[in-house]
């Protein structure tokens, strides 16, 4: 806020850019989306609203990057771009539920290729390589246990390990000395946030679950995998083991469903409280192992 | 007598332009780096100008004090050698979030084309690609000194000396992380020595 304050503007804050708008567009929009789609429709398209708040986010504090965008960190807005498209297309044409898990592991592969095109075009080492295939695995997987998470248990659930995941990102990004990387993961975790809120209203009030649909787990959980593409592949004190931790996140669905909540109203509003804090644990998890070998 | 006496006077003329080395047209230096400096300073939150130069570079230029509209210069900047004596700060620089050293290791200046301004003046244009992003850059150039170099280690070695002063904005290469709070505009600030190969 010291910048808003000091120049005059509010939205040339980095808190305003990054936290506030994200979550206002993505919350409106996904109202409008639901008011202008009639039925099963507004929800099902509700999942582009997370996408547009996190790419409003990124036009206010980066600016719209030319295209082809030059740097790794300048892709992500495109790669996000092309993810909630194919995404919306999918969820557009209703498309089985396999077909986001499968091209999921492509568009995994496409952003790390893209991002890494640079070193791989010159020729790159056995080290960086590997680096990149497991980058992929992990992007690969992470977009996989997304999709899954989603056709059993709907936006609410699917929405809250993303934005633990993002947090999680969000706090290594930080330790590796790249704040820009750090507030993008912010960006992502409120616009999420919003489209999880809407759901929760509804979970929580009809019991009724929605889909987190294949735009925001193509598009946001993409934006993810981009995110720390570029963190893993181009900053120095980034933390691969501390990033495969992270990873667990998108596990944490398989021990809180052992949690009984209890029954009802309150057993519904108390289940994604717990998800949260059994996602948080290897979030944390993965930001103290990156201090310990990071030692920042 | 007066012959002889003019014949001699050019040999030894021409003796000693020779012995002094002065530069033919176009001759080519390499810069030394341990005589040269690349500055930048950043306005910082409005408060002051932070200062920052790149320990490590290399390059050449051709100098041609006949004609300067022949000259040229070449340098290669290493990103990653950026230093404002403040290692958190630098490690930030080096990140995604400015230079990306891992992803651009250089930043090169070429330049296009040379013009005289005054007697000692004049001013380089050319081509600066930082983060793979090529926008021109215009320096205003001082000629210092053309000479051979004094000490003896040196060998007489001719040695050319330039001051030169530029300004870019940081956007203009898409970086753009904290506008305006870091300034945009950068002021650039070169000393340069070169030795003639």
């Amino acid at each position: 806020m010291l910048d808003g304050i000091l120049t005059g503007s509010v939205a040339s804050d980095p808190a305003f850019q990054t936290v506030i708008a994200p979550f206002l567009v993505a919350f409106g929009l996904g109202a409008l989306v639901r008011v202008a789609a009639r039925g099963e429709a507004g929800p099902r398209f509700m999942g582009i609203a997370a996408c547009v708040g996190f790419l409003v986010a990124y036009a206010l504090f980066e600016g719209i990057p030319s295209f082809p965008p030059p740097t790794s960190k300048q892709k992500v807005f495109y790669l996000v771009a092309l993810g909630a498209g194919m995404g919306f297309a999918l969820d557009f044409a209703r498309a089985p539920r396999l077909a986001a898990r499968v091209l999921g592991l492509g568009f995994a592969l496409l952003c790390v290729a893209w991002l890494a095109w640079r070193p791989l075009s010159a020729g790159p080492s056995i080290g960086f390589m590997a680096g990149a295939l497991a980058l992929w695995a992990g992007g690969a997987l992470f977009l996989w246990r997304v999709a899954r998470v989603d056709e059993r248990d709907g936006a609410l659930n699917t929405g809250i390990l993303v934005v633990v995941a993002a947090l999680g990102l969000a706090a290594l990004a930080m330790r590796a000395a790249s704040i820009s990387l750090a507030l993008l993961s912010l960006a992502l975790a409120s616009a999420v946030g919003a489209l999880a809120l809407w759901d929760n209203g509804a979970w929580v009030v009809s019991g009724r679950r929605r889909g987190f649909g294949a735009a925001a787990g193509l598009g946001a959980a993409g934006a993810l995998v981009a995110i720390a593409g570029v963190l893993a592949l181009y900053t120095q004190a980034a933390s691969p083991p501390a990033m495969a931790v992270l990873l667990v996140v998108a596990f944490s669905d398989e021990l809180a469903r052992h949690l009984n909540t209890g029954s009802g109203a309150p057993g519904r509003a108390l289940a994604p409280v717990m998800l949260g804090l059994v996602a948080a644990m290897p979030a944390l998890a993965a930001v103290g192992l990156a201090h310990l070998l990071t030692g920042r | 007598m007066k012959l002889a006496m003019k014949s001699v006077a050019v040999t030894l003329l021409l003796g000693f332009l020779a012995m002094s080395g002065a530069a033919r047209a176009a001759d080519v230096f390499a810069i030394d780096p341990a005589h040269s400096n690349i500055v930048f300073l950043v306005n910082h939150l409005g408060y002051s100008r932070m200062i920052g130069q790149f320990q490590e570079f290399q390059g050449s230029f051709v100098f041609d004090d006949t004609d300067v509209s022949q000259s040229s210069v070449e340098v290669a900047i290493r990103t990653a050698s950026v230093d404002t004596d403040h290692e958190a700060r630098d490690e930030d620089l080096r990140s995604p979030d400015f230079f990306n050293s891992v992803e651009f290791p250089e930043m090169v200046f070429k330049s296009t084309r040379v013009e005289k301004t005054g007697a000692r003046t004049g001013r380089i244009i050319g081509d600066l690609t930082l983060l793979g992003t090529t926008r021109p850059v215009i320096l205003d150039v001082t000629f210092n000194k053309l000479a051979p170099h004094p000490l003896p280690q040196y060998h007489g070695v001719l040695v050319a000396g330039f001051s030169a002063r530029a300004t870019l904005k940081r956007s203009d290469f898409g970086m753009k992380t904290f506008l305006p709070a870091i300034s945009d505009e950068i002021e650039i600030w070169l000393e340069v020595e070169g030795h003639k190969t």
